[in-house]
């Protein structure tokens, strides 16, 4: 089988077996010769109907080209120009030409002084532009209020803090320190709470601000005594103007709210004003002032402000706001306290104030009491006839027995009253009191704006009985009586 | 006896000598040259502008001069925003104006009409966000990518202050 393949693919064909494809090689050639002379023909009929139109269009192409690469050129040029205007209207901007100390003093009239969110303020500013934020950077009086926030990460605390005490430089700061003893449920502190407290109070360093101006420590029920302590003491190598000590959110005042007084004033470099917050006093000599160097500031110990008091020998201002208490003394004749700076004490905002204690103010010449509620107690006329010294009285109480203020403070020239209008009768009338005259017949300035409605009649009484004849022709002045050089009155409508 | 004030733009301008003498730099040189009607030259103030301030020391001219003895109480008038009705009027000029009034009272050293300027600026400021501002003053947002994320920290510290 093999044998016979191999014969067949070896035969070679002869003329006769191959003439008939010859035949059909030659029709075939034939054939493809008239075909190219007709596509010949075709072309050469197209070339002749459309002689010059690849060479329009290769001249359209290179036109095109050319307007492309001329119209990126002005394109570039249009931007370098933009660029050029807008740099030369930053320039001529009229805000550019203000040399820096005006910026400055725009950037201070900026802020708001005692805006809580004075750092966002002035942040906002140093957030404008590259020169903006040089020249806030560099005005101190923007960066004065620093405020921790005990609830913040330490790293964050430490980032803000160093942040903060560079831009202050000399300029006197007022330091918050909130939350201080949150963020855990009372009662239940662990060490690693403990720990972080501390090292964020050890991050907040005082070395490098010259003077605060405030300090102002807002704590919560679960801070730390020797925290405080520290905090409170860190400034006794430098300065501190103010100090404020803030319980609890003032509407729910702590039972009392222990400070070791005799540790932390001495240290303080002669404090001049005290204002305590919200810290519910009670007055109980019977417990010690000092208490274990561990405790927490928690509100089963109790703060003895008398102790606190003695420690202040320097101070010119107290305040109290939303501070209860009474005074219980521990021996019959307690030494008494006498502070000889002191010109303004200010109890408000219903805080009360143990008028009985034996404290002795002989330069005390402004006393506010607002209690809001209630009358003043016995024992304030008592402290009044005590400090002859006041000339500026403010008060603020539901009822008000004027004759027996007026026995006992009857030297006062300037008073403010905020009560109802039937209690001030003897302003006036004095026949049916066991006055000799009209109240307090030194007084200049009679701040009455808020003592209640007054009709037209009583306003007519008020400046006939207290003012000079010249501005009242039916003048019932007083003999003894000095006239009122200011009346501070809403006037009754028909009033002229 | 009136006063004779040339600009930069050489106008002159004839006012009441208690009326040039708001200007500290004027009352300086008045009392240097004494009495003398040698005009004065202000060669930092075009024409238009010293007249807005003419305008202000005219209406101002009995106010009680600062003495510079008070630095509280100058360290007051400039920290409140308060501008009193006349002046917020005379105030409401275009931005051109008005950083030209404040560079002339910084140069003629007229402190309230400066502290009046500086407020007006101050109280336009106020509650912008930076990017308003940018676009209030026509300003360009030039800080570099460190500086913003710098700008973004800052940003988180000043949620709650």
């Amino acid at each position: 089988m093999d044998h016979n393949l191999n014969q067949t693919e070896n035969h070679v064909p002869t003329d006769k077996e191959l003439s008939p494809f010859a035949s059909r090689k030659l029709e075939l050639l034939k054939s493809i010769d008239n075909q190219i002379l007709d596509a010949q023909a075709t072309y050469d009929k197209i070339k002749a109907h459309h002689p010059d139109q690849i060479a329009v269009l290769e001249g359209i192409q290179s036109e095109f080209q050319d307007a492309k690469q001329h119209k990126d050129a002005l394109k570039a040029q249009r931007k370098i120009l933009c660029d050029d205007i807008s740099t030369a209207r930053r320039l001529m901007n009229p805000i550019r030409r203000l040399p820096v100390e005006m910026l400055k003093q725009i950037f201070e009239a900026t802020v708001e002084a005692d805006s809580p969110k004075k750092f966002s303020q002035a942040l906002q500013l140093s957030h404008v532009c590259q020169h903006w934020r040089v020249v806030a950077l560099d005005t101190p009086l923007l960066w004065s209020r620093i405020t921790i926030n005990f609830l913040d990460p330490l790293e964050s605390t430490t980032e803000y803090w160093n942040w903060a005490v560079e831009r202050v430089k000399m300029t006197p700061v007022d330091v918050f320190f909130n939350h201080l003893g949150e963020g855990v449920e009372p009662g239940i502190v662990t060490s690693e709470y403990i720990q972080e407290q501390q090292k964020k109070v050890a991050v907040c360093s005082f070395s490098r601000i010259p003077f605060v101006r405030n300090l102002v420590l807002h704590t919560g029920s679960e801070f730390r005594y020797d925290e405080a302590f520290f905090l409170v003491t860190q400034p006794s190598t430098r300065e501190l103007g103010s100090l404020t000590l803030n319980g609890d959110d003032p509407n729910t005042p702590l039972d009392g709210i222990s400070w070791i007084w005799d540790d932390i004033v001495p240290r303080l470099p002669s404090l001049k004003v005290l204002t305590l917050e919200g810290l519910a006093f009670s007055f109980d000599a019977t417990k010690p002032f000092s208490v274990p160097q561990d405790s927490l500031i928690w509100q089963f110990y109790t703060v003895d402000p008398l102790e606190l008091l003695r420690l202040c020998p320097n101070l010119e201002n107290l305040i109290t706001v939303a501070c209860e208490g009474d005074y219980r003394p521990l021996t019959q004749n307690p030494a008494p306290i006498t502070i000889s700076t002191l010109t303004r004490l200010n109890i408000s905002h219903g805080s009360t104030f143990p008028w009985d204690a034996p404290l002795l103010f002989p330069s005390l010449s402004t006393l506010i009491f607002h209690t809001e509620y209630g009358e003043a107690p016995n024992e304030f006329l008592g402290f009044l006839v005590n400090h002859p010294s006041i000339f500026d009285l403010n008060m603020f109480v539901d009822y008000l027995d004027l004759v027996s203020i007026a026995k006992s403070a009857p030297q006062l020239t300037r008073l403010t009253l905020e009560t109802y209008c039937k209690y001030l009768e003897p302003l006036l009338d004095w026949t049916s009191t066991s006055l000799q005259g009209p109240a307090f017949p030194q007084l200049e300035i009679l701040d009455l704006c808020n003592a209640g409605y007054r009709t037209t009649e009583e306003v007519d009484r008020l400046i006939r009985i207290r003012c000079l004849p010249v501005m009242h022709d039916k003048s019932e002045l007083p003999n003894g009586c000095r006239p009122l050089r200011e009346l501070v009155i809403p006037l009754p409508s028909g009033f002229s | 006896m009136p006063v004779l004030l040339v600009t930069s733009d050489n106008e002159q301008f004839r006012v009441e000598k208690v009326v040039a003498q708001r200007s500290v730099l004027i009352k300086n040189m008045l009392e240097d040259v004494g009495e003398s009607d040698q005009p004065i030259p202000l060669p930092n103030v075009t024409a238009p502008v010293l007249k807005k301030v003419l305008e202000y020391c005219d209406h101002h001219q009995t106010d009680p001069l600062p003495t510079g003895d008070e630095p509280s109480a100058d360290e007051s008038r400039k920290r409140t925003t308060d501008i009193s009705e006349w002046d917020q009027k005379f105030i409401t000029v275009d931005q051109e104006m008005l950083f030209e009034i404040i560079l002339a009272a910084n140069y003629l050293d007229i402190k309230p009409l400066l502290d009046v300027g500086c407020k007006t600026v101050a109280n336009m400021i106020k509650g912008k966000s930076p990017e308003e501002i940018r676009k209030l003053f026509n300003i360009v947002n030039d800080f570099t990518p460190e500086e913003e994320a710098q700008i973004k920290k800052e940003n988180e510290w000043a949620e709650d202050r």
